[in-house]
């Protein structure tokens, strides 16, 4: 029996970042939240326009493995679909769900095989030839002081402790609210509060020489 | 709020909010000399982690299978099967034939597996592997697509399969259907290929985690039956 030899989809390493999607509108999130709780199996493709992305990236920061992280959003948007009669708008919304259960999910894959979660932000990618995040090109930028301050600001997310660059990277990747972060990391709101001061204060410091020449 | 802290921590809730600062943190921070310092920075921090931390666009033909693996789903309200006798499309000579060919199913996938040619084979691969299958229409030349199989979950995708739309059988429409057959059992019919966008054609099958068996696919009377009526154009084993 000769075996066809495995081939790697170059699709798996098709990596790029691209501008947000813009977020629909309120009414069209809530329509399609509840065509989910009725079972149409449509809405689950207008879920994953809106938010397989930011599943996705997540699932990518976790794992730092684009096969590992789309194998997840699969479980993720599959649990989704047979736990849809537990959703229940009243205690947060759909995106919230989906990053409790993306979080979740991939917090059990990385207990499992006991490795260290790697940020998906980082500079140094894992293997050498993926960067994991696109840091700006200031020579290509219609305002290069941005550009050069996006990427300083990038570069200072590494030496947040852990705990401060999720709930940073959560906060600003998914656009969550403080109330849907301390949901989402299961910790009080307090704590949120906390941790975004903290980490906004190690980034100043960090950044304290640039920030006092840009201004 | 009585520290300086607290003050801030509302400021920076404010800017992730989008809706800015109420007039009363603003106004604490704008008379607080330590807090007013902190005013311009948080600011500039804000707009660059918002201008920098941007969602990455996951592969196109990951959207394809999260739908394929919906539609396949032991809860989705949509599989494409049906039990014997119900469909209109199918006679009894039909049926008889069906019955027959459940054995020959799994035969004709092994063979199509000895081949080497037109089948592939998974069963030793421990992670998420992805392979060609070739796929042989009767008559046909030998078109190609993707099976990638994720043995921890039990999940096995089709992608990317270059065929063209299902011919009609006896004047009905027709469908392409997957099959999970487990070793030593009978082929368990798991919903049919859909065609994509680009008009490739996609599709999943979960199968049991411990067990081991074959996938296949065969041309069925829409929308699906129960056991197989016609030999398999693919198959792979996991």
């Amino acid at each position: 029996m000769s075996e066809v030899d495995v081939v790697r989809s170059s699709s798996m390493a098709d990596e790029h970042v691209i501008e947000q999607a813009p977020q629909s509108g309120t009414g069209e999130l809530d329509a399609l939240a509840a065509a989910l709780r009725d079972g149409q199996p449509s809405a689950v493709e207008g879920i994953y326009d809106e938010y397989g992305g930011l599943v996705y990236t997540i699932a990518l920061r976790f794992l730092d493995s684009p096969e590992r992280a789309e194998e997840l959003v699969q479980e993720v948007f599959l649990a989704m679909w047979e736990r849809r009669a537990s959703f229940d708008p009243m205690r947060g919304t759909l995106k919230s769900w989906l990053c409790t259960m993306v979080r979740s999910r991939a917090l059990d894959m990385l207990r499992a095989d006991r490795r260290r979660p790697r940020p998906a932000y980082s500079l140094d990618s894992a293997d050498g030839d993926r960067p994991a995040m696109e840091i700006p090109d200031p020579s290509r930028a219609s305002d290069p002081a941005a550009v050069v301050e996006t990427r300083a600001v990038l570069s200072a997310l590494d030496i947040l402790p852990d705990d401060q660059r999720e709930t940073i990277e959560l906060m600003y990747l998914a656009g969550l609210s403080h109330s849907e972060l301390s949901g989402v990391l299961g910790i009080p709101l307090g704590t949120v509060k906390g941790r975004v001061r903290l980490a906004f204060a190690k980034l100043r410091q960090h950044l304290g020489i640039h920030l006092e020449v840009e201004s | 709020m009585t520290t300086c802290a607290e003050w801030e921590e509302e400021y920076l809730e404010s800017l992730a909010a989008g809706s800015g600062p109420s007039l009363e943190v603003l106004a604490h921070m704008e008379s607080c000399p330590q807090c007013h310092l902190l005013l311009q920075k948080d600011r500039q921090i804000h707009d660059a982690l918002k201008e920098g931390v941007r969602v990455v666009p996951p592969p196109a033909a990951l959207k394809s299978r999260v739908l394929s693996s919906i539609q396949t789903s032991p809860s989705a309200p949509q599989l494409h099967v049906m039990t014997e006798g119900s469909s209109p499309a199918r006679s009894s000579r039909q049926l008889h034939r069906g019955s027959i060919l459940i054995a020959r199913l799994a035969a004709a996938a092994v063979i199509l597996l000895a081949s080497g040619i037109s089948a592939v084979n998974l069963a030793r691969s421990s992670s998420v592997t992805n392979a060609a299958v070739a796929l042989q229409l009767p008559g046909e030349p030998v078109t190609y697509g993707i099976v990638q199989v994720h043995p921890a979950s039990g999940i096995a995708y089709l992608a990317n399969a270059s065929l063209p739309a299902p011919t009609p059988i006896e004047g009905h429409a027709s469908e392409y259907e997957l099959w999970y057959i487990p070793s030593g059992g009978v082929p368990i019919p798991k919903g049919a290929l859909v065609e994509g966008p680009d008009g490739q054609w996609h599709g999943a099958v979960r199968y049991p985690v411990q067990g081991s068996g074959l996938i296949a696919i065969t041309v069925e009377p829409a929308p699906g039956t129960m056991k197989p009526t016609s030999l398999p154009i693919a198959a792979a084993r996991v």
